[in-house]
This record gives C-alpha cells, sequence and structure tokens, in this order.
C-alpha cells in the first residue's frame, strides 16, 4: 500500500478523506484534515492489531463505524498496513469497499 | 433479554450474541467454547467505544470483519450494547435490519428513548427493578433473504411503557417516537416537559462538572482531581503519551478515573496514578522510566 493508494480514493464518490498507516501504526499519508479524526484512526489500527483478540476471532480485514457525525470511518488492513477511509454515510459500505477493494488489488 | 438472544440465535448468519452494559454481560448467547470471541469482543467494543469519546463522537453501529466471521455492535444506549457475531457467508445487510430492531426492542424494555446517539443517557446507571420477563417476540427477518436498505422505521407505535413500580421519576422520555433522521442530541420532541435543572453531560455518573462548558475527555477526568495534583496531570498525559502514542488519552482518562475511585487525588498519591497508568505500557523498562519520571514530576 502506497501513498498514491490515497489520491486514488480519494477520486471514489463519497470519500471525504483517507490516509495511510504503516505497520507500525503510524501515519504515512493523510488528506483528513480533522487531528483528531488521525489519532482515532490511530488508535482504531492499534485496536485492529491487538494480538489476543486477532487470536480470539481471526485477523482484522476491515472495521466500520458509523459515527453520529454524519459520516463512516472506515479502516481497511492489508499486509500489516491500514487504509483509513472517512465517507459520507450515504455512500453503501458495500458499494465503497467494493470499489476499495478493487484499488487494492490494482496497487 | 435472554428470550431475544435465543430468538436471534436462530437468524440465520447469527453465531452468538450478548448484551452489554457498563462492561458487564447482561446477557450472552454466547457458548463456553467462545468465552474467548466474547472476551476479544467486549474488547474490540470498548477500544472503539473510547476512541469515539475522545473524538466527541457517538457511535451509530460498527462492524469489524475478520477473516472468518465478523462483529457486529449497536448501541441501545451510552455504554449499553448489544453485539453479535455474525457467520462468515452471513447476509450482514440482512442481520443489520434484525439488529436494528432488536436494539428497538431492548430500548422499549428499558425505557430509553429512540435514537439515543450514544450521547444521551436517558436513564442513570442504577439498574432499574427489574422488568419481569417482558420480552416480546423476537425480530424476525424478512422472509425474502434480499438485502435491505437500513432499518425501515415503520413500525407500529409500541404500546405505553408497562406501569412502573415505585413513584415514577418527575422527568422521564416519552416512549418511542418515530425514529430515523432524529438528530442524536434531541430529546423526543413529543411533550415539551418541564425541563430540570440543566441535566450534567452524564459521562461517569460521580462525576459532577463544576462549569458547563464541555471540556475534552482527559480534561474533563483530570478536571475532577484535587487543586494540587491538577496542574501536574497534563505533563503526567505528555509523558503518557510519549509511550503509547495518542492513545494515552484513553488510557489516562480511564486511569484518572481509576484513581479517583480508589483513593484520594492528591500530588501526594500520584505515584498510585502513575502505577495504574503504567500497566498500560508494554516493557517493565518503560514501566520503570514512566513511574520515575511521574514521581520527578509529583516532586517538582
Amino acid at each position: 500500500m502506497n501513498k498514491s493508494i490515497v489520491d486514488e480514493v480519494m477520486k471514489l464518490r463519497g470519500v471525504r478523506g483517507a490516509a495511510v498507516l504503516s505497520a507500525s501504526g503510524e501515519m504515512v499519508s493523510t488528506t483528513v484534515a480533522a487531528k483528531e479524526l488521525n489519532e482515532f484512526f490511530e488508535l482504531l489500527f492499534k485496536v485492529a492489531s491487538d494480538g489476543k483478540s486477532a487470536s480470539a476471532l481471526g485477523e482484522v480485514q476491515r472495521m466500520f463505524v458509523r459515527t453520529d457525525k454524519d459520516e463512516d470511518l472506515s479502516l481497511v488492513l492489508k499486509n500489516k498496513q491500514a487504509l483509513a477511509i472517512v465517507s459520507e454515510r450515504s455512500r453503501p459500505q458495500n458499494e465503497l469497499f467494493a470499489e476499495v477493494d478493487e484499488l487494492l488489488k490494482r496497487g | 433479554m435472554r428470550t431475544l438472544l435465543r430468538d436471534l440465535g436462530t437468524v440465520s448468519g447469527v453465531q452468538c450474541a450478548c448484551i452489554v452494559r457498563g462492561g458487564e454481560v447482561l446477557a450472552s448467547s454466547f457458548p463456553e467454547t467462545e468465552a474467548v470471541a466474547q472476551a476479544a469482543s467486549l474488547g474490540f467494543v470498548r477500544g472503539i467505544n473510547d476512541g469515539l469519546e475522545l473524538v466527541d463522537r457517538g457511535l451509530e453501529e460498527f462492524s469489524i470483519n475478520f477473516s472468518g466471521r465478523s462483529l457486529m455492535v449497536a448501541p441501545i444506549a451510552k455504554d449499553f450494547t448489544l453485539a453479535m457475531l455474525a457467520a462468515p457467508d452471513a447476509n450482514t445487510q440482512l442481520l443489520r435490519v434484525v439488529m436494528g430492531s432488536s436494539v428497538r426492542q431492548l430500548r422499549r424494555m428499558h425505557d430509553i428513548a429512540e435514537k439515543p446517539g450514544a450521547v444521551v443517557q436517558p436513564k442513570a446507571p442504577p439498574p432499574r427493578p427489574a422488568a419481569p420477563e417482558p420480552v416480546a417476540a423476537a425480530p424476525r427477518p424478512q422472509p425474502t433473504g434480499r438485502p435491505q436498505p437500513p432499518p425501515p422505521p415503520s413500525r407500529p407505535q409500541p404500546p405505553p411503557p408497562p406501569s412502573r413500580p415505585a413513584p415514577p421519576p418527575p422527568n422521564r422520555p416519552a416512549p418511542p417516537p418515530p425514529l430515523k433522521g432524529q438528530q442524536p442530541a434531541g430529546r423526543p420532541s413529543a411533550p415539551p416537559p418541564p425541563p430540570p435543572p440543566q441535566a450534567p453531560q452524564a459521562r461517569p455518573p460521580e462525576v459532577k462538572p463544576a462549569t458547563p462548558t464541555p471540556a475534552p475527555p482527559a480534561a474533563a477526568a483530570a478536571k475532577v482531581a484535587d487543586k494540587d495534583a491538577e496542574p501536574v496531570l497534563p505533563q503526567v498525559l505528555a509523558l503518557l503519551t510519549e509511550y503509547i502514542g495518542p492513545v494515552a488519552r484513553v488510557s489516562f482518562k480511564r486511569g484518572v478515573t481509576k484513581w479517583r475511585e480508589t483513593g484520594t487525588p492528591t500530588i501526594g498519591t500520584l505515584g498510585e496514578l502513575a502505577k495504574i497508568l503504567a500497566a498500560d505500557l508494554s516493557s517493565d523498562a518503560e514501566k520503570k522510566a514512566f513511574l520515575d519520571a511521574v514521581e520527578r514530576l509529583r516532586k517538582g
């Protein structure tokens, strides 16, 4: 997952911001303006990478959080890295994930 | 609640589910063999709730896809959630509808207004005098099996809440009015009850903010500490952040709360707070360095 994925994801309908987190959980590249959201994604990544939980339920592939602020926050994990996405809640998650998966396959 | 979970378990794709309030499992259909999975699920619920609290957002739903199955979580009220494990091949759209229905049912059972958005907590934590096994019929999936868009609000109005035991509190939220589209912070707009003297932003129950201005969670937690310790707390948070990054704010808030509960939060007992916080550090060397640094802070 390289930084250019962020630009590609930004072109998807309904996407407001995207970011890439490295395997160590650091934000490598982001277009998410709100600092607290970037921190939230870092936290989400940490939660996803928690070894105990992963061993009990399997490796986390995707996290999706719908908040009360008219936005969806998603984290897609691949090869220990993560792609974070802020999207409009009007955008169906299945559609969005399908397009993101497609991008990740190509990239 | 057990009946509800049992019925939920009959829905195709649902493996098991549990209802959690304030970290305590009120009811669960997780089998013994899935105890670890249940604990892990609760870990996720807690982590995500804490994170959202940090960014001042309420949870409407979340789901996690694992290599095998999915964890789906929907809030019933603040710190009160329904969590469900779904099979890999489950129709998640359908399950979202079923979950929505179950959540509404649970809200009715607990007299919780619709759409709390994890922000409004209509009822204080004290458990209600156990509603006598009232569980209505469990939600049934649409027989079509076709994926549905988000939960349809068309539902017959629930019957008025059953007669309550003791003297009713002066201001009880109206029974759930039609839902979707309501803003979370809004109270049910039905009969405008005489608002009680400005309800506090109920976070931890015992915290009574002196000022009405909402503070970030960490600061709010810090605010309640004893005056002499207060100036040092941001430095402790900064120290902790050096070790574990932004997650520190979550740990810090939780730690300060625990510190307050277990003793008197003063500069003299800062070491106790440091020990609580150090539990989140990964190595003994880090723990020691952190404890030493806090001790230096304490001595000024």
